[in-house]
């Protein structure tokens, strides 16, 4: 009987080691979440990602009466490389192409950033600002808001 | 023969504007394209063996001051050094606003999608109906005046217009654009409105059409080569289409014009009408893709019955090139093209050409 007991205590060990080993990917993948922020002031509340696509690729978007200005976070490269894949569905090299030839046609190409302070102090100046970064930096950085994630 | 000191002011300036290009009010987009380009023709005559090697650079800066926007471009070869843009820009409301100064002529859409940025073009040579104005080619690349351009969307998809209102070019042996360097030669009305659909906003697949006007004085009285008339003028009216289709593989591109001369001296005028249009496929190789094989064919027919085309003799009703580009380098490009071509004075050739492209700073 005691046999029994430890027998069912090591597959619910076995079970649970499973379980944790399960999850560990889940949050890993909850990790390369990229969202979308404004400052808390912002008059933004919400955008999709066809639309943060459009405004990444100079395209005009215009969200509750404001026309955003989108910041480029080359400051973290896994934030940037997970919003190649996930958002703009190219490679950094092909995003960059586009940028220069959109620039030499006279569009406007979005500011880059690659210092964290830098770009969220530009990120507080302007309410139509709009940049990205992982969820959980999104989530532990105070005085922004989360407006899409993607 | 250029003013060659206004043009080493004008790359003064942007090398200035560069230099001042990191952190400040000054700090915009400053873009540099090299290129070294040889051509090898199996007919040569004086002007084709001047054009066997031709390092160049264009140089171009854009920089945003509140609503206030800024581009300049220039261009300085082994033949050349021109201004070839200068406008500054209103934002007038989102996704609308107003230049004012020398621009690319809407018209034609590869003109305003690679104009002298070789880099960004995957081919070697450009479609000659496109082709620069001092390099015969027939439509005007450069309007100085005023423009508009908007775009709008519309659920997935963007419309966008493009209207402007100038001066435009001059004619001598070539057309001859108003030069904001050497202002002494300006020529008269010219104006263009272009509409273009995106059937998904930001995606380059873009469909379109476009119109424009160019009444062209020339500087001395020529014979139209095909009425025998004596001809100082001619007034062009063009109707454009364009199409420009991309995906991971795949890039079409094309035109067609139609283009009316009505060209006129003391007491006379001709008209002409006729079209030309040229379609470019290109396939991209492999998964990196940095290899891209590519071929165009471009037509003129009637070009030899148009007393206005048949002042442009290096004009080429009939052209085709097939060609290879290899990116060394995400900013960093080789180019391989051999050419069929037939020209507005009738001589025919065989050419190949290489080139070496890039966009700096990498």
């Amino acid at each position: 009987m005691e046999h029994g007991v430890t027998f069912v205590k090591y597959i619910i060990a076995i079970l649970f080691a499973a379980c944790v080993l399960l999850a560990t990917p889940v949050v890993h993948a909850e990790e390369q979440l990229v969202a979308v922020v404004v400052n808390a002031e912002s008059g933004i509340t919400t955008i999709s990602a066809k639309q943060v696509r459009r405004a990444y690729l100079g395209a005009s978007i215009v969200l509750n009466g404001i026309e955003i200005k989108p910041l480029l976070n080359e400051t973290n490269k896994l934030a940037s490389e997970v919003f190649m894949q996930r958002v703009m569905f190219m490679s950094a090299e092909a995003y960059e192409r586009q940028l220069i030839s959109r620039s030499f046609q006279g569009g406007i190409r979005p500011k880059v950033y690659e210092d964290l302070p830098e770009l969220l102090s530009a990120l507080h100046k302007d309410n139509a600002a709009i940049t990205f970064m992982l969820y959980q930096t999104a989530v532990d950085t105070p005085g922004i808001r989360i407006i899409g994630r993607l | 023969m250029k003013d060659f000191g206004a043009s080493y002011a004008a790359i003064r300036t942007l090398i200035i504007l560069f230099a001042a290009s990191t952190g400040s009010v000054w700090a915009g987009d400053f873009l540099i394209f090299p290129s070294i380009t040889s051509v090898h023709q199996s007919q040569q005559d004086t002007e084709l063996a001047a054009k066997e090697f031709v390092p160049a650079a264009d140089f171009f800066y854009t920089n945003d001051f509140n609503q206030t926007r800024f581009l300049a471009e220039f261009l300085k070869s082994s033949q050349e050094a021109e201004l070839e843009r200068m406008q500054v820009g209103w934002r007038i409301m989102p996704g609308k606003t107003a230049w004012i100064g020398r621009f690319h002529n809407p018209l034609s859409f590869w003109n305003t999608q690679m104009h002298h940025g070789e880099f960004l073009q995957t081919s070697l040579s450009r479609p000659t109906v496109s082709n620069y104005e001092d390099e015969h080619g027939p439509l005007p690349a450069h309007i100085t005046g005023l423009m508009i351009e908007s775009s709008r969307t519309a659920g997935d998809s963007e419309i966008n217009y493009t209207a402007d209102l100038g001066v435009g070019p001059t004619f001598d042996t070539t057309l001859q654009p108003f030069d904001l360097l050497d202002p002494h030669n300006p020529g008269n009305l010219a104006a263009s409105v272009r509409l273009g659909y995106h059937p998904e906003a930001g995606n380059p697949n873009q469909y379109g059409v476009a119109i424009g006007y160019a009444d062209i004085p020339f500087t001395s009285t020529v014979t139209d080569p095909v009425s025998n008339l004596p001809v100082d003028e001619v007034e062009q009216a063009v109707l454009s289409a364009f199409l420009n289709i991309e995906s991971d593989k795949f890039h079409l591109i094309g035109e067609l014009f139609i283009l009316d001369n009505a060209v006129s001296g003391t007491g006379n005028s001709t008209k002409y009408t006729t079209f030309s249009a040229y379609l470019q496929g290109e396939y991209r190789l492999g998964e990196s893709a940095r290899t891209t094989l590519y071929g165009r064919i471009e037509s003129t027919p009637d070009a030899a019955k148009d007393g206005y085309l048949s002042l442009l003799p290096e004009f080429s009703p009939h052209q085709g090139v097939v060609g290879i580009r290899y990116d060394l380098t995400p900013k960093q490009a080789l180019k391989l093209e051999a050419g069929k071509t037939t020209r507005q004075d009738s001589l025919e050739f065989n050419s190949i050409s290489a080139q070496w492209s890039m966009v700096l700073p990498l």
